[in-house]
C-alpha cells in the first residue's frame, strides 16, 4: 500500500497529444504493468501540478476521467488511490485494447507500404519471437 | 452564467494606414488562464493595452468589471496586474525603492510575498540597491513579474514576461504561477511565443491574425481536434471539410487541409493515399497564423 | 584605383547616413551654393578675378571640411565598432584614410590660402592641423580633445598675453621642425583614440563615444548624466518620504526622473550663490571704490541671465515625459491616481505646473540673493524683481497636450519667448506714458498676464484631450 510521489509521471511538451491524455496513459499503463497496485495512493492534484509545473486543472481532468473510467478511485477526503478492480485482475482483452493505438500506427504504415496483411503479421510474430 | 471580467467590443485600431485591429470582439472569463498567441507584429501587445485601457481605440468599447476601461475606478485597478514587455522600467531607481514607489500606490501590499519572491528569485542585498539600469535583462524583468505580483491582483496580464528568461527562471515563474495566482483563481491572460509554457499551465488560447481572433478555444480539444489531412487533388478537392481552416495546393498535385473540426475524418482516412496526422502546438501555431 | 575611390564615396555616405537624412545634400549644397554666390558678389563689388577665385575655393572647401568635421566623424566613428574594427578591417582602412586626407587638404588648403595674407603661415598650418584634430577628438566623445580645443582658441583670443618669442621661436627652423612632430603626433594620437581597433579598451570608449554623440543631438542634449554621490543620496531620500507620504501628486513628480528633480536644483542654486557671496567678498577686499560702486549700481544685473535656465527645464521636462511614456502607463494603472482623462490631465498638468513654478522661483530667489549681496538699492531689486516676472510665461509654456505632441518645442520656444518679451516691453512702454508707471513693473504685469493665459489655455486643453501619455510602442 504505497503512496507514489509526483515524480513518477512525467510528460512532453510539443507533442500533438494534449497533456492531461498523456497522463490518463501513462496512469492505465503503470497500472497494467502492475507498478501501481490496487489501493496504492496517488499524489494530490496539488503535488502533481507543482512537480511537474501544469496547471492543477488539467491534472485533476486526468483524474477525474480516469475515476470515471474506473481506473482510479476517490479516497475519502484523501485524495486518489488506484482502484480495486484495475491491475491484477486485468483480462488479456483489456491489456490488449492498451497496445490498439501503436497497432494502429503500425498497420496505418503498413497500408502506405502497401504491403499484405500476411506478411505484416510473420514480420511481427517474428519480431515477437526474437524478443522473448 | 458569469460575467465576462473583460469584454471588448468591436475593438478597431490603425497605426497610420495600417490596421492593427479591425472589429475584434473578446471576452475573458473570470479564472481562465488564456494564452494570447500571434506572429511578432501581429498586435498582441497593441490588443493587450487597449484592454487595459492604456491605448485609445479608434471605435469599440472595452469594460473591464463591467466599468469601461476609460474611467476604472481606483477599486478596480487595484485589481489588476500588468507585467508591459518592456522591463527596465524606473530604470534610475533600485529595485527597493522601486517598490517601495508601488507601494505607495497600492492599498493592498503583500510585502511577505515580494520579500520571499526576491530572495527566492536571486536578488540579493546587494543588487536590490543596484540601479534597475545595471541588471540584465533576465533579473529586470523577474523584478518586473515581482512588481506585478506584489498587491495579489485578480487580474493579471502579461506581455511576454518571460521573453528574456532562461528555462530555470521560467520554471521558477511557472511554479510562482501555479502556486499562488492560478490557486486563488486570479484570471491570468498572457502573450508569449514560448509554446511549452502555454501547454504546461494555460487552459485556453486564442490566435490573433490579421485584426481579429482568428481561432479561440480550450488547448486541449484544440489540440485534440487538430488535424492535418494530406492526399491527392483527386479525392480531396471539391470536398469542404467541418472545421476546415486552411487548404494548400503542394507542387506535386497533393493537397493538404487543417481541419479543427475533428469529426469525419475517420472514414476520409482509410482512403488510399490519404493522411491524417495529429498537430502538436507549434505546428497548430504555424498553421493559423499563416 | 577607382575601387578605392568607389570605397571613399561609400564610405562618405555610410557615415553621413547615421546623422540626418539630408544631411549630404545639405552639406554639398551649401558649400556649393557659398562657392558659387560669395565669389560672385565679389566679382560685382570689387571686380578681381583672382580674389573670387580663391574665395570660391576657400568657401568649398571649408564647406566640405565643415560638412566632414560635423558630420562625418561622428558618424564613422559610430561605424567603427569593436566587431567591425576586427573582423572587417578594409573598412576601418578606409574610415581612417578618408578622415586623414580631409584632415591633410583641410591643413594644406588654410596653409595655401594664407600665404600672403599678414597670418604667418608656419602658425595657420600648425593651428589648423591640432585644431581640427581636437576638434574631431572632441567629436568622437574624448574631453581631452574639447580643453585642446579651448587651448588653441584661447591662445589665438589672448595672443597678446603670451611672450612673442614662443611665436617666433615656432615658426623657423627647429623650433618649427618640433612644433610640427608635435602637432603630428597629436594627431596620430587623435586619429588612433578616434578609431580604436577592439579590445576592452575599445568596448570602454565606444559607449562613452555613443552617449557623447548622442547628447549633441536635440533631444539627447537632455540625456541623464550620472548623478554624483551626494545628489543620488538626495533623490533617495525625497522618494524615500514620498513614498512613505503615499502622496500620489508627488509620487507622479518622481516620473520627471532622479536629475530632474527640485531638490538637486536647489542644491545647485545654492552653491551658485555661495560662490557669488564669497566672488563678492574677495571684490570688496580688492577692489577700488569706483568698481565697488559699479558692482552696486549695476551688478544686480550679471545674475539675469540664470533665469534663462527656465527655457532649458521646459525642454527637459518634456523630453523626459517622452522618454518614460511606459512608466507613466503603469502609474496610470496604479488605484490613487483619478480615473478618466480629463481628471488625469489636470492632476498631471498640476503637477508640471507646480514643479515649474517651483524652479523658477528657486531661479528668481538666487538672482535676488545675488541682487541683494551686491548691495543693490531696493529699486534696482524691485527692478531686478519684475524682470524676473518676464520669464513667467516660459513656465506656463510647460502646459501642452501630451498626447498629441510631446518632445521638444525648440525654436517655437525661442519664437514664443522672444514674442512675449516683446509684447511686454511694448506694454510697459505704453503704460509709462500713460500713467508713469516704471516701464519694468508695466511689463512684468503683461508677463504675468500672458503667463495666466497660457496657463488658462494649458487647462483647458488638458480637459478635453485625450490620456496624457498614451502607451507609446512599450517595446
Amino acid at each position: 500500500m504505497t503512496n507514489h510521489a509526483a515524480h513518477l509521471f512525467s510528460i512532453s511538451t510539443g507533442s500533438a497529444e494534449p497533456i492531461y491524455r498523456q497522463l490518463v496513459d501513462q496512469v492505465k499503463r503503470l497500472v497494467a504493468a502492475g507498478q501501481m497496485a490496487p489501493g496504492d495512493g496517488l499524489p494530490s492534484v496539488r503535488e502533481v501540478a507543482q512537480a511537474l509545473a501544469l496547471n492543477p486543472m488539467t491534472v485533476s481532468k486526468a483524474y477525474s476521467l480516469l475515476e470515471m473510467e474506473g481506473v482510479l478511485a476517490r479516497r475519502r477526503g484523501m485524495g486518489m488511490e488506484v482502484a480495486a478492480r484495475a491491475g491484477g485482475g486485468q483480462s488479456a482483452t483489456e491489456r490488449a485494447e492498451l497496445l490498439r493505438p501503436t497497432l494502429e500506427r503500425a498497420a496505418m504504415e503498413a497500408r502506405q507500404l502497401e504491403l499484405d496483411s500476411d506478411t505484416v503479421l510473420s514480420l511481427f510474430i517474428q519480431i515477437l519471437k526474437e524478443q522473448a | 452564467m458569469t460575467t465576462a471580467i473583460i469584454q471588448s467590443a468591436a475593438i478597431s485600431k490603425h497605426f497610420g494606414s495600417a490596421s492593427i485591429l479591425s472589429q475584434l470582439d473578446w471576452q475573458i472569463m473570470p479564472g481562465q488562464v488564456i494564452g494570447l498567441l500571434g506572429r511578432n507584429g501581429a498586435g498582441k501587445s497593441t490588443l493587450l493595452e487597449c484592454l487595459l485601457g492604456l491605448r485609445e481605440t479608434d471605435s469599440g468599447t472595452v469594460r473591464i468589471y463591467g466599468e469601461d476601461v476609460s474611467q476604472l475606478s481606483d477599486a478596480t485597478r487595484a485589481r489588476i496586474g500588468y507585467v508591459p514587455q518592456k522591463s527596465d522600467l524606473f530604470e534610475w531607481m533600485t529595485p527597493r525603492q522601486m517598490l517601495d514607489y508601488f507601494r505607495a500606490l497600492y492599498p493592498r501590499w503583500n510585502g511577505a510575498k515580494v520579500d520571499g519572491l526576491l530572495e527566492r528569485w536571486g536578488f540579493d542585498k546587494l543588487m536590490q540597491n543596484k540601479p534597475i539600469s545595471k541588471l540584465s535583462g533576465g533579473e529586470q524583468q523577474r523584478l518586473s513579474i515581482i512588481r506585478a505580483l506584489a498587491h495579489d491582483p485578480e487580474l493579471l496580464v502579461l506581455d511576454e514576461p518571460v521573453s528574456a528568461l532562461d528555462p530555470v527562471g521560467r520554471r521558477d515563474f511557472l511554479r510562482e504561477l501555479i502556486d499562488s495566482v492560478i490557486e486563488r483563481g486570479t484570471t491570468v491572460v498572457f502573450s508569449t511565443h514560448i509554446l511549452s509554457d502555454l501547454e504546461r499551465v494555460a487552459l485556453d488560447l486564442a490566435f490573433l491574425k490579421d485584426g481579429r481572433i482568428a481561432l479561440q478555444g480550450r488547448l486541449d480539444e484544440l489540440l485534440e481536434g487538430a488535424r492535418r489531412v494530406v492526399g491527392p487533388a483527386s479525392l480531396l478537392d471539391g470536398k469542404p471539410l467541418a472545421g476546415e481552416l486552411r487548404r494548400q495546393r503542394a507542387q506535386d498535385g497533393t493537397v493538404s487541409i487543417i481541419t479543427h473540426g475533428g469529426a469525419g475524418l475517420a472514414l476520409l482516412g482509410k482512403e488510399a493515399g490519404v493522411r491524417v496526422e495529429p498537430l502538436s502546438l507549434e505546428d497548430l501555431f504555424i498553421e493559423v497564423t499563416q | 584605383m577607382k575601387t578605392v575611390l568607389k570605397d571613399y564615396w561609400l564610405v562618405w555616405r555610410m557615415a553621413f547616413s547615421s546623422r540626418a537624412r539630408h544631411a549630404s545634400a545639405i552639406v554639398f549644397g551649401l558649400s556649393a551654393l557659398s562657392a558659387i554666390v560669395v565669389p560672385l558678389l565679389i566679382l560685382l563689388k570689387e571686380n578681381d578675378l583672382l580674389l573670387a577665385a580663391g574665395m570660391s575655393l576657400r568657401m568649398a572647401v571649408t564647406g566640405v571640411v565643415l560638412g566632414w568635421m560635423l558630420y562625418f566623424v561622428p558618424g564613422a566613428v559610430k561605424l567603427n565598432t569593436p566587431a567591425a574594427a576586427r573582423l572587417v578591417p578594409r573598412l576601418r582602412r578606409r574610415l581612417i584614410e578618408v578622415t586623414v586626407l580631409v584632415w591633410a587638404l583641410a591643413v594644406a588648403m588654410a596653409t595655401l590660402l594664407s600665404l600672403n595674407t599678414k597670418l604667418p603661415t608656419a602658425l595657420v598650418l600648425l593651428g589648423t592641423g591640432g585644431w581640427i584634430a581636437a576638434f574631431g577628438l572632441a567629436q568622437s566623445g574624448q574631453k581631452l580633445g574639447t580643453w585642446v580645443q579651448f587651448a588653441f582658441t584661447g591662445s589665438f583670443v589672448f595672443h597678446r598675453h603670451i611672450p612673442p618669442v614662443l611665436f617666433e621661436g615656432v615658426q623657423h627652423g627647429t623650433g618649427f621642425a618640433v612644433a610640427l612632430l608635435l602637432m603630428l603626433a597629436f594627431a596620430a594620437y587623435a586619429l588612433q583614440a578616434m578609431f580604436l581597433n577592439g579590445g576592452e579598451h575599445h568596448y570602454a570608449a565606444r559607449e562613452a563615444q555613443v552617449l557623447q554623440i548622442e547628447r549633441m543631438s536635440p533631444t539627447g542634449q537632455f540625456r541623464e548624466r550620472r548623478q554624483n554621490r551626494f545628489d543620488a543620496s538626495l533623490y533617495r531620500w525625497v522618494l524615500q518620504r514620498d513614498s512613505a507620504a503615499r502622496n500620489s501628486g508627488r509620487l507622479l513628480a518622481h516620473l520627471l526622473g532622479a536629475r530632474n528633480h527640485w531638490v538637486n536644483r536647489a542644491v545647485v542654486l545654492a552653491a551658485i550663490v555661495a560662490l557669488a557671496g564669497v566672488a563678492l567678498l574677495v571684490m570688496h577686499a580688492k577692489a577700488g571704490p569706483e568698481t565697488r560702486q559699479l558692482v552696486k549700481d549695476i551688478g544686480w544685473m550679471f545674475p539675469l541671465p540664470l533665469l534663462l535656465g527656465a527655457m532649458f527645464d521646459t525642454e527637459k521636462r518634456n523630453v523626459r515625459l517622452k522618454d518614460t511614456a511606459a512608466e507613466q502607463a503603469l502609474v496610470r494603472l496604479a488605484p490613487p491616481l483619478p480615473a478618466g482623462a480629463p481628471a488625469f490631465n489636470r492632476k498631471v498638468a498640476v503637477m508640471l505646473l507646480r514643479t515649474a513654478l517651483l524652479e523658477w522661483a528657486m531661479l528668481a530667489g538666487a538672482v535676488l540673493c545675488v541682487g541683494v549681496m551686491t548691495g543693490a538699492s531696493a529699486a534696482s531689486l524691485f527692478t531686478q524683481a519684475c524682470l524676473c516676472c518676464l520669464t513667467l510665461p516660459l513656465v506656463g509654456a510647460t502646459l501642452r497636450d501630451h498626447a498629441h505632441r510631446s518632445g521638444l518645442l525648440g525654436w517655437r520656444l525661442l519664437l514664443g519667448f522672444a514674442l512675449s518679451l516683446a509684447v511686454s516691453a511694448g506694454v510697459g512702454m505704453e503704460l509709462n506714458r500713460f500713467t508713469g508707471l516704471p516701464p519694468a513693473v508695466g511689463a512684468a504685469l503683461a508677463s504675468i498676464a500672458i503667463a495666466a493665459v497660457l496657463v488658462a489655455r494649458g487647462f483647458r486643453r488638458a480637459e478635453t484631450a485625450p490620456y496624457a501619455f498614451p502607451a507609446g510602442r512599450l517595446a
